[in-house]
């Protein structure tokens, strides 16, 4: 059984698209962004970031207003955004597959 | 608004009244921590340069040792030389002279060997001693407070609770007329063009525009090879498992650190600060080699935010740790001072967390010991090369 509950989120900027967790949350938890309820499409660990709306590949993600990197897939909503699908290519000559 | 500090020979004021034993090369490190433990009060500046070094690499030691030495939280300050090195004890020992404070060498290779000159040295510091002994805490404007802004073991809380609390104690300091500068040129990227409006002419955002610039070009070429790939990344494993996913992600919750004053000034690594106010100088990004160009550039204090908990400290300044983080608090209580996670659960906001560290700074300043006093941690201590010469 997956405890379902809302869980508590900071949206800092009002141009951002990701909002930070401010504590841990499981799949099937959910958000109110925009009138709508979002459920988390997997676990996610306090200061994580969560996709607030469907993010298309290569589109801008935006968090503190402003661009923090790139998404490498589509991401649907409700989804942990991090190394695994965003890349930034700033300091290095091309984004290598490291973490 | 006062302290209680101490007023030193050429004018400047300081925090603390340490007797300081500094190697002029790494070559005498074990005479003067020997030379130093065998008087209360005094603390040994262990590194690992001052030989083999030319130009601007024998420089930044250079101008990084003499700071430290003529800094106001030091009293007084013994050099201990070897006697061959090219950063000599005698323009080491001229400088601190000509800044008023009292100092004394001893050279390994004219006392005979490393047990005499540990025997004269740890002699010539017991005299130093009772000079510095004799100083007393007087009451100093807050104006004169510079204060040094670093992080280190960044996670996400970093960037929306510790950050901007010490952003806003350095906006009240410099409320106050006093200063603060930030450095960690590696943790600008992404956010220069935020900073660069903020600077009060071209002179400066051109200063820290091309420092950016320059270390976003070293880290390319650093990493380019193929067989780097899997070593490219330039934040760390504790800042991924914080949630902290790019180096501009990084950069923006970074720059919260500097408030919103104007920034007035930009200077290299390790040299003194000139303008009043808000000042970036061009630093490495690791906590040791950045903390160690912020005190030579005259903070008396830095403060230290950390998501991650980290214990570390700096032989001759003070460093408070504040962390945004409160499990990271609540399990590394010993080491962290003050707990700015009190934001996310929302006992305090920015402003009210501002106004507690500016008053345990105070507090500090007056000569409460930071947890990393206490525990003695002086691990910060790190002078950065220009040149090296492994080929790769």
């Amino acid at each position: 059984m997956i405890k379902i509950s809302e869980i508590n989120i900071l949206k800092i900027s009002k141009k951002d698209n990701v909002a930070v967790l401010l504590s841990d949350a499981t799949e099937g938890d959910y958000y109110i962004y925009n009138d709508k309820k979002y459920e988390l499409n997997e676990d996610i660990k306090f200061g994580h970031k969560v996709a607030l709306n469907d993010i298309k590949k290569d589109e801008k993600i935006i968090k503190y207003g402003e661009v923090i990197a790139y998404a490498k897939e589509d991401i649907p909503a409700g989804s942990w955004i991090h190394n695994h699908n965003i890349v930034s290519d700033r300091g290095r000559l091309k984004a290598g597959d490291d973490r | 608004m006062k302290f209680m500090g101490y007023r030193r020979e050429d004018g400047t004021a300081g925090v603390r009244n340490f007797l300081a034993v500094i190697p002029s090369v790494f070559c005498a490190n074990k005479a003067a921590e020997q030379i130093a433990a065998n008087i209360d009060n005094a603390v040994s500046l262990t590194h690992s340069v001052g030989c083999s070094q030319v130009g601007e690499d024998l420089e930044q030691t250079a101008r990084t040792l003499k700071n430290l030495a003529t800094h106001p939280n030091i009293g007084g300050v013994l050099i201990v030389g070897l006697g061959c090195e090219r950063f000599t004890p005698q323009e080491f020992y001229d400088t601190v002279k000509a800044s008023g404070k009292p100092v004394e060498k001893v050279v390994i290779q004219e006392e005979g060997d490393s047990i005499k000159a540990v025997k004269a040295g740890t002699e010539k510091l017991y005299q130093l001693n009772e000079i510095v002994n004799s100083y007393q805490r007087v009451e100093i404007d807050v104006s004169e407070l510079i204060i040094g802004l670093e992080c280190g073991g960044t996670d996400a809380t970093s960037g929306i609770a510790a950050n901007p609390a010490i952003g806003k104690t350095s906006d009240i300091l410099i409320g106050e007329g006093g200063s603060s500068v930030f450095s960690e040129t590696t943790e600008l990227l992404g956010a220069e063009h935020i900073l660069k409006r903020r600077c009060v002419n071209d002179e400066v955002a051109d200063k820290m525009l091309n420092s950016v610039e320059r270390t976003e070009g070293e880290l390319a070429r650093a990493t380019a090879s193929e067989k780097y790939r899997h070593r490219s990344a330039l934040i760390s494993t504790g800042n991924f498992d914080g949630g902290v996913s790019t180096v501009v992600e990084k950069a923006l919750g970074n720059i919260h650190k500097t408030g919103s004053a104007p920034i007035t000034g930009a200077v290299r690594y390790a040299e003194k600060l000139q303008a009043k106010g808000l000042n970036f100088m061009d630093t490495p990004g690791q906590d040791g080699e950045s903390t160690t160009g912020l005190a030579a550039g005259g903070a008396q204090i830095v403060l230290f935010t950390t998501g991650r908990g980290t214990p570390t400290g700096f032989p001759t300044v003070p460093v408070i740790k504040i962390t945004g983080n409160d499990d990271t608090y609540q399990k590394m209580k010993f080491n962290l001072d003050v707990n700015a996670g009190k934001v996310i659960l929302g006992e305090e906001d920015i402003d009210s967390m501002g106004k507690i560290i500016f008053d345990y700074m105070l507090e500090v300043a007056s000569g409460k010991k930071t947890k990393a006093e206490v525990l003695g941690h002086d691990e910060l201590f790190n002078i950065p090369r220009v040149l090296n010469y492994c080929g790769n």
